[in-house]
């Protein structure tokens, strides 16, 4: 699979100044992204995966950031070392990015024609009537009935589905090599969802993008990725394809996060949850940071960091259940009988 | 949005005849007898009654009052006590000056306060911020005579460039450069308390609005950081702003009372004082009732630039 690479993070650690203190949000995190593919970045609230993104796009408050480490290669260029002025020419025109919520993420005062043109004149200079033109063949991309009434009208009278796919036809407008998309269903209900996934599938098909998907539902990853990083408290613990991260998952807080996910036969079953609660990232915790949630924690794991080890060419997970010494863990009954649905069903609530 | 407007307009009619109502009554009410300005000091008991009955005072509160209101409707404002001209004449003297001078030190104040209150809100927490905020918390709280006195101090007594007050040169060529000469001060006086409250607001709406999502969808769109302030952030803090617009277009017509008594400016605020002192009950309806239209017409421009600045804003 000698894939072209899009953009490759390596070693990347940031961290924010609060009042509280130095509080460590990505701490050294590594992917690549290829040539049309969908990687998904899941984790919890908190895990690091809007901030590794907003870095890629360099819109994180500069006063408070600071980036200790890493590299954020995108066409031979290092975009962490890029200035405001070249970013400025990168967002929106190579790398575009959605955000969660289309109800504010839209300017209410302007109309939606206009939001749509403004990349195309800035980035590809050109003039407003071609500009307007394909404002609309993009409304009509991105299945909005009636573009050109609908080009005239403001935020306020479109729905949340509507508005998301108008986020996604701004992001489009320019055909960015790569798309940033920071859980762009989670405010929306869920057979808009549904619509709005189908619809980024559809264009990313169609335009070749390569696409970063944010999200916490794992139902939406198994639907949407080719790839899957999961992340925790900072740091990628695993990564894989999406068969391998759902069907021979390593580390346990994937396992975890598998079990918790609901299923249609559940019924009134209590849903696993993984116990504790994420560590503090103002204080990381010695050792790997998910340990104390961790029921096969071993020794080392709350005295040494586990590295990453390779499981396959494409997937890694960073738990020192993989090193050869370790004892033989096999996830528990109750995790592995989920498991045994999921497979039976392929289970996914969108296709 | 011309329904809205016809039904305000209709609403505004009752509200106008309660003021005029009020201050009617505040000022008949009010201590001395507007008589004895107007009569010599041996003057007999008889003489003082023809005065009384000449001037109209001699009929009871709500005869004067339904007078008074019939002839408003009929466009006639009665007759100065003071000087016996028509209040109409006396107010269309007086009006330019006051507009003239009220409009110039808003256009004045807005230019400064608004580019100011934007690049505070921009570099918040930086020393032009500090700078700009403690500028504006001076001219909010600095007292308008203190200013004023003191300008016409240094300026005109101290470094003599400028006139103490008046609107031209006595016997002068009435020049352009004239007039702004004597308005500079004034202008400066006014200015001040204009912008300071200005800066105060944009800064805060400006502050709430950076903070908007869509303004890190303008950024990540690739605009250029001016435009995304000017573009998307603008457009969406007008909303205070038009509040303060809205109260601050009043004063063109109530004139700065204080200021236009320290600088000598034949205004309506300079009018105010007079008629009071010579207890010119004609001339101080007809100002009561010009600021009251002012309020209300201020109010309702105020609501048509709300819905022109936000298409969210209709009215029906």
């Amino acid at each position: 699979m000698a894939k072209e690479k899009m953009l490759a993070v390596k070693d990347l650690a940031i961290s924010f100044n609060t009042y509280a203190g130095e509080l460590h949000a990505v701490r050294g995190i590594e992917f690549d992204l290829y040539k049309g593919e969908t990687l998904a970045i899941v984790g919890e609230s908190g895990s690091g995966k809007s901030v590794s993104t907003k870095a890629i796009m360099s819109l994180l408050p500069k006063k408070s950031t600071t980036i200790h480490s890493g590299e954020i290669l995108f066409q031979d260029q290092d975009l962490l070392k890029c200035t405001e002025k070249e970013m400025q020419h990168i967002r929106g025109k190579d790398i575009a990015m959605i955000f969660q919520d289309p109800m504010t993420s839209l300017n209410p005062t302007m109309t939606i024609g206009k939001q749509i043109m403004e990349p195309l004149i800035i980035h590809q200079n050109m003039s407003k009537e071609n500009a307007q033109a394909r404002a609309l063949k993009l409304l009509e991309l991105v299945g909005i009935p009636m573009p050109e009434k609908r080009i005239k009208q403001y935020p306020h009278q479109f729905s949340g589905g509507m508005r998301q796919r108008v986020m996604i036809a701004i992001a489009l407008a320019c055909n960015p090599r790569v798309l940033i998309a920071d859980e762009p269903t989670t405010a929306l209900d869920v057979t808009i969802q549904a619509q709005i996934i189908e619809l980024m599938k559809e264009l990313q098909v169609k335009m070749d993008t390569s696409i970063i998907f944010i999200t916490h539902d794992l139902g939406v990853v198994a639907s949407v990725a080719d790839r899957v990083a999961v992340m925790y408290a900072g740091e990628i613990v695993e990564v894989g394809t999406v068969d391998e991260i759902f069907y021979h998952p390593q580390h346990p807080y994937t396992w975890g996060l598998l079990a918790s996910m609901p299923t249609l036969e559940i019924g009134n079953q209590d849903l696993y949850a993984i116990p504790g609660s994420p560590p503090n990232l103002l204080h990381v915790p010695n050792g790997d940071a998910f340990a104390s949630r961790n029921q096969y924690a071993l020794a080392i794991d709350f005295e040494e960091e586990p590295p990453m080890f390779q499981v396959s060419p494409t997937h890694y997970a960073a738990t020192w259940l993989l090193h050869p010494d370790a004892p033989d863990v096999t996830p528990p009954q109750e995790i592995l009988n989920r498991w045994a649905k999921y497979r039976k069903n392929e289970v996914n609530v969108y296709d | 949005m011309r329904k809205y407007l016809l039904k305000r307009l209709l609403i505004a009619i009752p509200v106008l005849i309660g003021v005029t109502i009020c201050s009617f009554i505040i000022v008949n009410l009010a201590p001395g007898d507007p008589v004895d300005m107007y009569v010599n000091p041996d003057a007999t008991l008889d003489q003082i009654e023809m005065t009384r009955a000449a001037l109209g005072l001699d009929q009871p509160m709500y005869v004067r009052y339904f007078k008074w209101l019939g002839e408003l409707f009929q466009g006639n404002l009665g007759f100065s006590f003071a000087t016996r001209e028509p209040v109409m004449d006396l107010l269309a003297d007086r009006m330019g000056a006051t507009l003239l001078l009220m409009g110039v030190s808003l256009v004045v104040g807005y230019l400064i306060a608004i580019p100011l209150g934007i690049l505070s809100a921009v570099k918040q927490n930086t020393w032009i911020d500090y700078l700009t905020t403690g500028g504006s918390f001076l001219g909010v709280s600095i007292p308008s005579f203190f200013l004023g006195l003191g300008l016409v101090y240094i300026f005109s007594l101290q470094l003599g460039w400028l006139p103490t007050g008046g609107m031209a040169t006595l016997g002068g060529d009435s020049s352009l450069v004239d007039q702004i000469k004597h308005m500079i001060l004034p202008v400066i006086v006014l200015s001040a308390s204009i912008c300071g409250n200005m800066i105060r607001y944009v800064r805060s709406s400006m502050l709430e609005v950076l903070k908007e999502d869509y303004i890190r969808t303008a950024k990540a769109k690739g605009l250029k950081s001016m435009m995304v302030v000017i573009k998307h952030g603008l457009r969406n803090s007008l909303i205070p702003i038009i509040t303060v617009i809205g109260m601050d277009i009043p004063k063109l017509i109530g004139g700065a009372v204080v200021t236009e008594q320290i600088f000598q400016w034949p205004g309506l605020g300079q009018l105010t004082i007079s008629s009071i002192s010579s207890r010119d009950y004609a001339t101080l309806m007809a100002i009561n009732l010009l600021s009251a239209i002012a309020v209300l017409g201020a109010n309702m421009l105020a609501d048509i630039l709300y819905s022109a600045a936000d298409s969210r804003i209709h009215y029906d």
